[in-house]
């Protein structure tokens, strides 16, 4: 499916390689920025399926890039953000998700080598999937606090988690962890239940469930 | 005796005449200093009360200097401060404007009462025989209204004792200036200048610590800046080379099998990529650290440096002793480099000299050209960063750049 994308980064060398990459496979670019500000206003007037944003852009060169995809989303709520950075910090992570509408992706730049992977990314985000970056998971994993609910996990069921966290769907999570796909239902539904979240539709259960890990 | 006895007394007479020439220039001298001292100690305590007790204080530095210097060999106090040097002490300066003045009231008013008394008894025969009608008597007039009664027959004793009073006035008029000058200068010295060195010396301490942190700070801020610095350099320049890069394989990849064309020319792509990524590479390195300073010592390095500038410059640099140390090399590198890079963006300078010059425990570092002008700390250009890379090896930077040129950056280094 064909996506119509907005490509924020400072950077015109990336700018540039994204674009061809995109537009190689079949999206469309509708916008190339190269700043916070522009990424808002072009997020506004085109509502694209999904845009990809540099954390670092001018004029701070901070993490620009990720506040100006806070504020669209404010203005355009659940607006897809991919957001790609030079390297990856799970709060970073925790500040996209927390309005809780999901279709965010967190990944590190990298990963745009790795093409597939990353369009497959693309595409998730932009059906409101949550992706994250398996070094933000791994961050996550080692720096895990074992109290409160998510201490209730087990180790198999905080697997689950980690590779729902890194967005991938209950089949590829089956393949990975080589169980049926039944098992993983039954075990998603116990993370679910032990965080107390509500049976809702299921896409918005798994932004919370990476939420309340990301809290924790 | 080896000495004719007329020699001898000639001897003594210059002797002793030497002696009373000097006492009475002494006593003539302070008797001045203590005579005017009302009218000073009145004027520092007006200036006191108008807020300016260091205007009151210099002054009476200034009068006790020179009271030393015009009695010099016979004023006994220590010696050593001169008074140009203002003390801290504002508190000190206005607590002695306060204090000098009863002792000034008592000073001068003992000198001129001995003087006049001195002058007066001495006197005495001499106005005794141009007034004839007070012949006789008992009265030692020694002025208007001032009289000393004496029980004394003959005129002849009259003038004999007033004469010998007169002389034992005159004779102790030096001691008796010498213990008012003692008490009152002597007052200056303890709080205009002992107190004051005290202070001087804590403050000097104070500020020599003060600024022994504020050099770690600005080590501290410098070495902080500089990483920053090298990180973004790194953000901007190699990192994102090498994203693009594999951006450009992961296409080539991608399409490997479908499209030849796009893979050939992805390919092509990330070899330029790849060398742009070394060059930026090189190119960070050389700022870090840059190699010709490293092997062949700061000469040969900004040698280069100027070889490598677009503007014409002129190096007038001998040769070193000695390697420097390698802190001070490589400031002093980067004072070069940011100076020509300058030069070469802002300056619009069509000739610039370096200058290199190592002597008595400072590397002199300079950088002129004949351009625009106008070069300041604040304005960027990246010499504040060099501002405080120099404080942080106790160096200093000194920027001249008039409008219209020319600029002159010296940077002066400690290295033993």
């Amino acid at each position: 499916m064909p996506l119509r994308v907005v490509v924020a980064d400072d950077s015109v060398l990336l700018r540039e390689g994204l674009v061809r990459l995109l537009a190689e496979d079949g999206h469309q670019v509708v916008a190339a920025v190269g700043d916070g500000p522009a990424l808002v206003e072009a997020v506004l007037r085109h509502r694209p399926d999904v845009s990809v944003v540099d954390v670092r852009m001018p004029p701070t060169h901070t993490d620009e890039g990720l506040r100006a995809a806070i504020t669209a989303r404010a203005h355009l709520p659940g607006a897809p953000m991919l957001v790609l950075s030079q390297y990856v910090e799970a709060s970073y992570a925790g500040d996209l998700l927390a309005d809780g509408s999901g279709a965010v992706g967190y990944l590190l730049k990298d990963r745009v080598a790795r093409v597939a992977e990353f369009l497959d990314a693309l595409a998730r985000v932009a059906r409101g999937g949550t992706v994250l970056d398996p070094q933000v998971v791994a961050q996550l994993l080692a720096g895990q606090r074992r109290d409160g609910a998510l201490g209730t996990l087990t180790a198999r069921e905080r697997e689950l988690l980690a590779l729902m966290a890194e967005g991938h769907s209950n089949t590829a999570i089956a393949r990975r962890l080589v169980l049926s796909a039944s098992a993983v239902e039954k075990h998603i539904g116990n993370v679910f239940a032990k965080l107390g979240l509500p049976p809702d539709d299921a896409q918005h259960r798994r932004v919370l469930a990476v939420l309340a890990y990301l809290r924790a | 005796m080896a000495e004719s006895f007329p020699a001898v007394v000639r001897g003594w007479w210059r002797l002793g005449a030497g002696f009373l020439f000097r006492v009475g220039r002494r006593t003539l001298v302070e008797s001045l200093y203590l005579l005017t001292a009302p009218v000073t100690a009145l004027a520092g305590l007006l200036l006191m009360l108008g807020g300016k007790a260091r205007w009151s204080a210099d002054l009476e530095r200034w009068r006790i200097a020179r009271l030393r210097a015009l009695t010099a060999g016979t004023w006994t106090a220590s010696p050593g401060n001169t008074g140009t040097v203002p003390g801290p002490g504002l508190w000190l300066d206005a607590g002695h404007a306060v204090a000098v003045l009863p002792v000034v009231l008592v000073t001068s008013a003992v000198t001129a009462l001995w003087w006049f008394a001195g002058v007066a008894t001495i006197t005495f025969p001499l106005r005794n025989q141009l007034t004839p009608g007070s012949e006789g008597s008992q009265i030692l007039y020694l002025g208007s209204g001032t009289t000393v009664s004496l029980v004394l027959g003959s005129p002849g004793l009259h003038v004999a004792f007033a004469i010998a009073l007169g002389l034992l006035l005159l004779f102790t008029l030096p001691l008796v200036t010498r213990v008012c000058v003692a008490a009152q200068a002597g007052l200056g010295q303890v709080l205009l200048w002992d107190a004051s060195v005290l202070l001087r010396r804590i403050r000097g301490l104070e500020y020599e610590r003060d600024s022994a942190r504020a050099q770690t700070v600005a080590a501290v801020t410098a070495e902080a800046a500089a990483l920053r610095r090298l990180e973004r350099d790194i953000h901007d320049g190699p990192q994102q080379r090498l994203v693009r890069l594999a951006m450009e394989l992961g296409r080539a990849q991608h399409h490997f099998d479908s499209k030849p064309e796009a893979v050939r020319e992805a390919l092509a792509d990330a070899i330029v990529q790849a060398q742009e990524a070394l060059e930026e590479l090189r190119a960070l390195s050389r700022g870090i650290a840059p190699p010709v300073l490293t092997d062949r010592g700061l000469r040969e390095a900004v040698t280069a440096l100027a070889a490598r500038c677009t503007v014409p410059v002129e190096l007038e640099a001998g040769p070193l002793d000695r390697r420097l140390d390698a802190a001070v090399e490589t400031a002093a590198y980067f004072v070069v480099a940011e100076a020509l890079t300058n030069v070469a963006k802002h300056s619009g300078a069509r000739r610039c000299a370096i200058g290199l010059r190592h002597g008595g425990g400072t590397l002199r570092v300079w950088v002129t050209d004949d351009g625009a002008g106008g070069a300041a700390l604040d304005k960027g250009h990246g010499l504040r960063g060099l501002d405080d890379r120099l404080h942080a090896i106790g160096g200093r930077l000194r920027i001249t750049s008039p409008d219209g040129g020319p600029t002159t950056i010296t940077a002066e280094l400690p290295c033993r």
